[in-house]
């Protein structure tokens, strides 16, 4: 984990990227603000938050209860089981914190790569149509999904990365949505751009 | 074994969620065994609230869990699309 923090540059980095290698030759250069994602969701200062809120909390849940077990006077009882409950609460809202913080990052990854598809893709995807009279992909041909996929794809979609598809029917296709990344009914603007 | 070993997180929510559900019981079992509220308060506390703290635990492992499996794929995405690019993806050269 800590080679993979050390080798990128940090979050929020403002590098740009250039995409060599293109279709064509084009060259595309973009700024890719998340440059250098962390091997988790999380940081270690977000962990270390989350471990002593949760240390914190079953330490006080653990006095508490033997407070109360020494206490045998309901009223006087209370205030220990006030502070076991503003314990457990903490500890819970330290969970919902993390899982928050966690889902975010994924959100701000999720964004990049699909900028990163919407510069991409054109590019690769655009040189075979350029060359023939008839788009790539057409409805109902050349469009491939696997059995338990949910959506059908152009076969070049990146997401079909090492999945066993096969060409789709007209009547597959019907009960299938079409790939917000690889756009395979639009056979000039794939790559989720807005 | 190597489940458990690669599943570290899902595993440990189970058991927190399993030991949870059984500090609930207990407590439970306990508050009824006597009309004394003083004599509940530390049941309520060492079987409601830790059961409750236990639960919380492990469904935050448990989502945590599905998050890194969401970040595992789009670093594996990433690459994929790097390599039609020709470039490494945002994550940098692994």
């Amino acid at each position: 984990m800590s080679s993979r923090l050390q080798a990128g540059p940090a979050i929020g980095a403002d590098v740009p990227l250039r995409l060599g290698g293109l279709a064509r030759g084009v060259a595309v250069e973009t700024t890719v603000e998340e440059a250098g994602f962390p091997a988790e969701p999380w940081g270690r200062p977000h962990l270390a938050g989350l471990a002593a809120a949760q240390v914190l909390a079953a330490a006080v849940l653990a006095g508490a209860w033997f407070g109360l077990s020494d206490e045998l006077v309901f009223t006087r009882q209370i205030p220990l089981l006030d502070l076991a409950v503003v314990a457990t609460a903490a500890g819970g809202m330290a969970n919902v914190a993390w899982i928050v913080q966690g889902r975010s990052a994924v959100r701000r990854r999720t964004a990049a790569f699909q900028r990163r598809v919407a510069v991409v893709l054109p590019a690769t995807a655009a040189a075979p149509a350029a060359s023939e009279s008839a788009p790539a992909v057409a409805m109902g041909g050349g469009i491939v999904s696997a059995a338990r996929m949910t959506r059908y794809h152009r076969p070049d979609c990146p997401l079909l990365d090492g999945k066993d598809v096969r060409p789709v029917s007209g009547t597959e296709q019907r009960d299938r949505r079409a790939c917000g990344v690889c756009q395979p009914l639009n056979a000039t603007a794939p790559a989720g751009e807005g | 074994m190597r489940l458990a070993r690669n599943q570290w997180d899902r595993t440990s929510a189970w058991l927190l969620i399993a030991v949870g559900a059984i500090a609930l019981i207990a407590g439970w079992v306990g508050v009824s065994a006597t009309a004394f509220p003083g004599e509940q308060m530390p049941y309520v506390v060492s079987g409601g609230l830790v059961g409750i703290f236990l639960l919380g635990l492990g469904a935050t492992l448990w989502l945590s869990a599905d998050l890194r499996d969401e970040w595992r794929e789009l670093e594996r995405l990433e690459q994929v699309l790097g390599a039609i690019a020709g470039s490494p993806g945002p994550s940098g050269e692994r």
